[in-house]
């Protein structure tokens, strides 16, 4: 499985959304992305690439675009 | 009040680190595990509850059970950040045998994780030796949480 694969199955999964919703989507968008939802799909995305995230790239975690933007820091390329 | 991992702690204490209060506080006392994060808490139900009243035979209502096993999760994490507000994500709660009036629930709970303001853990009721009922819970702490969410 890809890294960008990975990255759309920790949205998918988490907020039971289909991969083609993806593509866009920002917090608060859809229901499911609330605060409680925004931590789930964090620890996702960290069980997914095996990273801790720093506190703030979780702040600016806003959107599905931003998100593979942080991952970079992480030498996580889509 | 300063809490270590073996501090036993009665209703005044423990009202200190949540924010249940009558009639809707249904642990007695609470003690901590040394050096874990469980939590041992008991709960005396006697004829002098609010709910007595309505009921219809000596059972205590399963909601009340279920208040019960939650209240005493919370002291798994909120020994760490007394009087913060708590909100429940999921709670379930299965019962096993019926809770009387005149029992003593014991409960042990048990923190899962705590991480970005969210606790997960587990809480199993016992009437002498028998397990009664057990729950899963996933409780949030706003204060802590939304450090951690995008700001608008």
């Amino acid at each position: 499985m890809s890294n960008l694969e990975k990255y759309i199955e920790a949205f998918t999964t988490t907020f039971d959304i289909k991969p083609e919703q993806t593509s866009g989507l920002k917090y608060q968008d859809i229901e499911a992305w609330d605060s409680v939802g925004h931590m789930g799909l964090v620890a996702a995305i960290e069980d997914a690439f095996e990273i801790m995230l720093d506190a703030d790239d979780i702040v600016d975690l806003s959107s599905f675009e931003k998100g593979q933007e942080i991952l970079k820091k992480y030498n996580v390329e889509m | 009040m300063q809490i270590n991992d073996s501090t036993q702690l009665s209703v005044p204490d423990i009202m200190k680190y949540h924010r249940n209060r009558y009639p809707w506080f249904f642990v007695d006392a609470v003690s901590l595990e040394n050096g874990t994060d469980h939590v041992l808490g008991k709960k005396c139900f006697s004829y002098n509850e609010f709910f007595t009243k309505a009921a219809l035979d000596a059972s205590v209502p399963n909601f009340i059970i279920g208040e019960a096993l939650e209240q005493t999760f919370l002291m798994t994490f909120m020994k760490n950040n007394p009087g913060l507000l708590t909100n429940t994500v999921s709670s379930e709660c299965f019962y096993k045998k019926s809770v009387n009036i005149g029992d003593v629930l014991e409960i042990k709970a048990e923190l899962l994780s705590f991480r970005r303001g969210i606790a997960k853990g587990k809480a199993f009721g016992f009437v002498g030796k028998e397990q009664v009922c057990e729950a899963a819970f996933v409780i949030t702490v706003p204060e802590i949480m939304n450090n951690f969410t995008p700001k608008n």
